[in-house]
């Protein structure tokens, strides 16, 4: 930990709204963060099916931060984000 | 996403922290490319028929401000610029004393004869103390003294989720593509002494020293953090650069000590009577024959309404209120009334998108031509930059 104050965690001033009902607003801004936590577990799933998948082999590797994908399985997943993204988003730009 | 970052200042995020972060960047590049593109053929299609001839920037905000698809775009668009910073806060919160400790190894170590000077005293113009420039919490003189780098760090590791890859491997493919460009544009010039105003980290401060060794380069900003940071970095990646914390407005060199003043992305920061104080400084600080070098956004005049207002989105949404006023301005206007002769403006292609080759063919053509990818951070960048040159002594 640190000797430092924590930093800020708010941008100041006024957030901008730009839906009629700002419960829209914060209704986007709550989904974004729960798309963002899915796909945090979702990476971690992935670390971890690989690892279990391979664990026979490489037994004494233990799952941990440093535990990593492979290049090829990790440009997978990157792949499979961006379109979870655009997932997420199609029903606004097909409206 | 600490791919983008000075190896020595890099933070550890965990997996998780990774994970977060690159959510963020695939966001990012949703909303400012396919949700952008069909906000715009929307525009096209439906608003666009039933604008007014001679229409601006500001009609087309105003007849987009109700559609569903604008709605989207930037809201989405604000929440993603939240989620950049605080993807990479906690990180910094935890690795703050680290990064201290690295700041003053860095310092220490005599690999280059670069240089870092503070001045405590300095007052925070008030177009940096007031507000939290593109909501990032904290500003860039947030400082706590001593060999705190935090808001240097907040900044090089925020643009590096930011900028998902388009602003180079070391964030300073701006700096790099234009001093390219300007040795192929100008072969005979050869500056002694380079000048980076508002060089916040240091980014585009580097690749001028790497591009004309033998000067003497100078970075200045009034954050300390960012200064900090740029001194290690400078030292953590072996080019020597000079980082002196004063206010461009009233730079503490005298007549005639540069044969380059150049900035990036910093006027559109600053209220009109700055820049104009900034463009008078600059000519005080040339020599005879000294170029003054912006990159900018390109001016409201060089593009679309719709191009503007798509611009101008930041003024009003991305705390970036001298955005909209300082694009309003005609560059060769300014250029002239600061006494500069030889008023010039380019596009130069990024160097990492397009490469070197295309930057050499670019230099050849000295006039910007009007372009919807002139500047703006998507698919296919240009650097759109202008100048002028220091007459004579009279
Ligand atoms: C967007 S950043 C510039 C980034 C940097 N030049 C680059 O291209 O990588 C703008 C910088 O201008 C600085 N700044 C704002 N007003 C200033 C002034 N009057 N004098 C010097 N620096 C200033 C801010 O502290 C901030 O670091």
């Amino acid at each position: 930990m640190s000797d430092f104050p924590p930093l800020p965690q708010e941008a100041r001033g006024k957030r901008p709204v730009f839906f009629d009902d700002p419960a829209i607003d914060t209704l986007l801004g709550m989904l974004l963060e729960l798309a963002q936590a899915h796909w945090v577990a979702r990476e971690r799933l992935a670390r971890l099916e690989h690892w279990a998948a391979h664990a026979v082999t490489s037994a004494t590797v233990p799952f941990d931060d440093c535990y990593a994908l492979p290049a090829e399985a990790a440009a997978r997943l990157a792949a499979e984000r961006d379109s979870f993204v655009a997932r997420l988003f199609a029903p606004v730009t097909k409206g | 996403m600490s791919r983008f970052v000075t190896p020595a200042l890099a933070l550890s995020p965990t997996p998780d922290e990774q994970a977060a972060q690159a959510f963020v960047s695939s966001l990012r590049n949703h909303v400012l490319n396919p949700l952008a593109a069909a906000m715009k053929a929307r525009f096209e299609a439906e608003i666009a028929p039933s604008l007014p001839e001679g229409a601006t920037g500001r009609d087309v905000h105003a007849a987009m401000r109700g559609d569903r698809l604008f709605r989207f775009y930037s809201a989405a668009r604000v929440k993603a610029q939240d989620m950049v910073w605080a993807s990479v806060r906690p990180i910094i919160d935890r690795e703050r004393r680290s990064l201290a400790d690295r700041f003053r190894a860095l310092a220490a170590d005599r690999t280059t004869a670069g240089t870092l000077t503070l001045d405590p005293g300095l007052p925070i113009p008030k177009n940096v103390a007031a507000l939290d420039v593109h909501r990032m919490p904290g500003n860039y003189h947030l400082d706590a003294g001593a060999d705190d780098l935090a808001a240097g760090a907040l900044y090089e590791n925020g643009l590096a989720v930011f900028s998902f890859g388009l602003m180079g491997e070391t964030l300073d493919d701006i700096g790099q593509s234009i001093a390219l460009w300007l040795r192929h544009r100008l072969p005979d010039f050869a500056p002694d002494a380079v000048l980076d105003l508002g060089c916040s980290v240091g980014h585009q401060t580097l690749p001028w020293k790497r591009a004309y060794p033998d000067a003497r380069v100078t970075g200045i900003d009034v954050a300390p953090a960012c200064l900090r940071y740029a001194h290690a970095r400078a030292q953590a990646m072996g080019v020597e650069a000079h980082f002196v914390q004063a206010d461009a407005t009233r730079a503490p060199f005298p007549d005639a000590s540069f044969d380059l003043v150049f900035s990036s992305m910093f006027l559109h920061e600053l209220p009109k009577a700055d820049i104009r104080a900034v463009f008078r400084e600059a000519h005080r600080l040339l020599r005879p024959g000294g170029l003054m070098l912006h990159y900018e956004l390109p001016p409201n005049a060089k593009l679309s309404p719709y191009d503007g207002f798509y611009l101008d989105w930041d003024s009003d949404y991305n705390s970036e209120p001298y955005y909209r006023g300082y694009r309003d301005l005609v560059p060769a206007d300014e250029v002239a009334r600061a006494g500069f002769h030889g008023f010039f403006e380019a596009s130069v292609p990024s160097l990492g998108w397009y490469g070197a080759d295309a930057i050499v063919a670019a230099a050849d053509a000295d006039r910007a031509e009007a372009s919807d990818r002139l500047g703006r951070l998507g698919d296919g960048v240009t650097w759109y930059c202008y100048g002028g040159f220091r007459g004579p002594a009279a």
